[in-house]
């Protein structure tokens, strides 16, 4: 007689491994869907159905004449037909609705790109105005820097002008000057020498022979 | 007197059953009729049937849809652009007389359109409607009908009477075209029934095996008339058209 520990170790070796939440629902036991169509619970219907047919036909309710003989066979080939062409026609359909779908997300993708397309066009435009903010300063810095450079070159030429002109004054004055000085000059010259007598021009003369002469014998 | 119209309406809906596309007062487009509450019921049930439309169609939808086209190229193809106001006509005309055609198939129901006389008023109807609107339109052209474009001018004696009563019988053809083929085809059904029916109540042997055969016997002779049903509708929508557009164009 195996203990009841391997009886139990048996079991959870046969038991399918369940996750620790499913744990006891798994433990109840288990409702598998049933293919067989006599097994409980699934003949409720037909048994129904096939009862209240029975009676209406034992009753006379339902004539079992011509009309439903054909009435029965056209039931029957309306659910054959049903059954073979019944999933050619809905795939069909569902083709002919996929096709609009796909004709419609088409034109929906289309326009969606062409949206981005205008959005990315709309910022690349946004990011290059942000750049002719800072073109717009530079080229505003780089015309006062021309200004500034016009007005320095301005301020030079006037300066180089008025300092010609000043040179031009000062050259004029010292030209005259020094023609003023020239003539006083010359004129003293002549005087002077127009005031030497021919004595005093010989006296000077003398002066000096006698001069050079105490100098001559000293070398 | 009631119009075809209204019998085909009463007897048509009577059976409780909604159609796809009822607009029957556009039948009625040839008779003189006011609004009864039959064609108030016809409308309110087209009207019924388009609730709920979808872009995306569902696959009843779709199937809808794919009704409307077929109808619409038959329509395109017959009765070109200046034809094509008639396009609700020929649907509703398509649909009703498709609705009524299989519904008849069903056992211990009969659809107007089995009945021949009326189905013969209809289509008379129908060509006294279209030969008004064409002598209206075509004035004493219309009289061209009768003597086909370029056949000689001796033969004129012969042509006219076989032209005149080939445009007259018309009317007749088209709506026996209709009636005969489903009585024929519930008369075969029914024979065949019959005899399988009786044959399997014999309690026999040889009963029993000649009932299975007739039994068996039936399901081709059902597909057929589930086929016939649909095809008559559009045979009789189709030359409907045709003739919409002869009064029209005059050839």
């Amino acid at each position: 007689m195996l203990s009841r520990t391997c009886l139990l170790a048996r079991q959870s070796s046969k038991l399918p491994l369940y996750s620790l939440t499913n744990r006891f629902s798994s433990d109840v036991a288990e409702v598998k869907e049933s293919k067989n169509p006599l097994s409980t619970g699934q003949t409720g219907a037909a048994v129904l159905g096939g009862s209240i047919l029975a009676t209406a036909v034992s009753k006379e309710m339902i004539v079992l004449d011509a009309d439903v003989l054909a009435g029965s066979i056209l039931f029957a080939c309306t659910y054959g037909l049903g059954k073979k062409v019944g999933p050619m026609v809905i795939d069909g359909l569902d083709k002919y609705t996929k096709n609009i779908e796909t004709t419609m997300s088409e034109g929906k993708k289309v326009q969606i790109a062409a949206y981005e397309a205008a959005i990315a066009e709309e910022k690349a435009a946004i990011e290059s105005l942000k750049l002719a903010g800072d073109i717009f300063d530079i080229k505003r810095e780089l015309v006062q820097i021309e200004i500034e450079a016009e007005y320095r070159r301005r301020i030079k030429t006037v300066h180089t002008e008025v300092k010609k002109r000043l040179d031009y004054q000062v050259e004029l004055e010292s030209t005259k000057k020094a023609f003023i000085r020239d003539h006083i000059v010359a004129w003293l010259e002549k005087e002077v020498i127009a005031s030497i007598s021919p004595e005093q021009e010989e006296a000077n003369i003398n002066q000096c022979i006698a001069s050079l002469s105490l100098l001559a014998p000293s070398q | 007197m009631l119009s075809c119209s209204r019998i085909f309406l009463r007897q048509g809906l009577s059976t409780g059953a909604r159609s796809l596309a009822a607009p029957i007062q556009l039948t009625s487009y040839i008779h003189t009729t006011h609004v009864n509450k039959d064609e108030t019921v016809a409308s309110g049930a087209l009207i019924e049937a388009a609730k709920g439309m979808r872009v995306i169609p569902t696959r009843g939808q779709a199937a809808k849809e794919k009704l409307y086209g077929f109808v619409q190229d038959l329509c395109k193809q017959n009765l070109g652009e200046e034809g094509y106001r008639y396009f609700p006509f020929a649907l509703g005309l398509f649909t009703t007389i498709g609705f009524c055609n299989v519904t008849n198939l069903l056992p211990y129901i009969e659809m107007p359109t089995q009945i021949i006389g009326c189905t013969v008023a209809m289509s008379t109807t129908l060509i006294a409607g279209l030969t008004i609107k064409c002598i209206a339109k075509h004035k004493l052209d219309f009289a061209s009908f009768f003597f086909p474009p370029g056949a000689p001018i001796g033969l004129a004696p012969l042509l006219v009477p076989v032209e005149t009563i080939s445009f007259f019988s018309r009317a007749v053809s088209l709506g026996v075209r209709l009636g005969a083929n489903l009585t024929a085809g519930h008369m075969i059904l029914h024979i065949i029934s019959d005899f399988g029916a009786q044959m399997l109540a014999s309690g026999t042997v040889g009963g029993g095996i000649g009932g299975v055969l007739c039994t068996a016997a039936l399901v081709p002779v059902c597909i057929l008339e589930m086929a016939v049903a649909v095809v008559q509708a559009y045979v009789f929508c189709m030359l409907t058209t045709m003739y919409l557009n002869d009064a029209h164009e005059l050839h």
